[in-house]
């Protein structure tokens, strides 16, 4: 694997960490609040 | 391949590593984030097992306050008609009683709020016959759990009145969802002044 390709991979791999962190969170505090 | 020294690697294969090591550290904090609290609970009851009485204010406050001597937690009560009270600290539902007026009086609290311990983290720990301390309007109320229960969102029966005075503290259960409700239910057993 090139290092040009290895960079996409795990850039890739840090933006989709990042999405699913953010939508846990949305689901949590969404869930919690419209079930009040 | 073989293995190079970090320092005879390229601009390019350092930039990697570094990329490499965030991963890592996102993955980690994804996985454990949420229950790092716990090792810091636990780890401090293994230092002080006796309850911390730094909890318990020896003076009632002036303003509403929830104390739970367990759980090291020691809040003001926020008051508001709004769930965006929710995100400065543990609310009062709007709907339901009060401590001086008797019925239920309902708590809510986040139990982790953007990927940090929410105020409720730790209500898990409670168990039956643990105290709970409300100042409310210049006199104490304390309250002792009678019940923990898991219950769906749905079930806002939890919020009715009730005939006899009752404390009722519920959060999200489990960790990391919203799915369902923790919901802890305590007696009145003492009122001072």
């Amino acid at each position: 694997m090139k290092e040009w390709q290895r960079t996409v991979a795990l850039v890739a791999l840090l933006i989709i960490g990042a999405a699913v962190w953010y939508w846990l969170q949305q689901q949590y505090t969404l869930n919690f609040l419209q079930s009040l | 391949m073989k293995k190079q020294r970090f320092s005879n690697r390229t601009w390019h294969q350092r930039l990697n590593d570094l990329l490499s090591l965030l991963v890592f550290l996102l993955a980690l904090q994804l996985i454990l984030g949420p229950f790092l609290p716990n090792v810091s609970f636990y780890a401090g009851q293994a230092i002080t097992p006796a309850a911390d009485n730094t909890t318990n204010q020896p003076n009632i406050s002036d303003t509403p306050r929830l104390m739970i001597p367990k759980i090291k937690f020691n809040q003001e009560i926020l008051e508001g008609s709004d769930a965006s009270v929710l995100n400065n600290g543990v609310w009062r539902r709007p709907n339901t009683s009060q401590p001086d007026i008797g019925g239920n009086t309902v708590i809510v609290g986040h139990r982790f709020f953007q990927n940090q311990r929410g105020d409720f983290y730790h209500l898990d720990k409670l168990a039956v016959g643990d105290q709970i301390i409300v100042d409310w309007d210049k006199a104490r109320y304390t309250y002792q759990v009678n019940a923990i229960k898991v219950v769906e969102p749905s079930a806002v029966a939890v919020e009715a009145d009730t005939p006899v005075p009752q404390l009722t503290l519920y959060t999200c259960t489990p960790l990391w969802t919203a799915s369902q409700r923790l919901v802890i239910t305590a007696d009145l057993i003492r009122t001072e002044p």
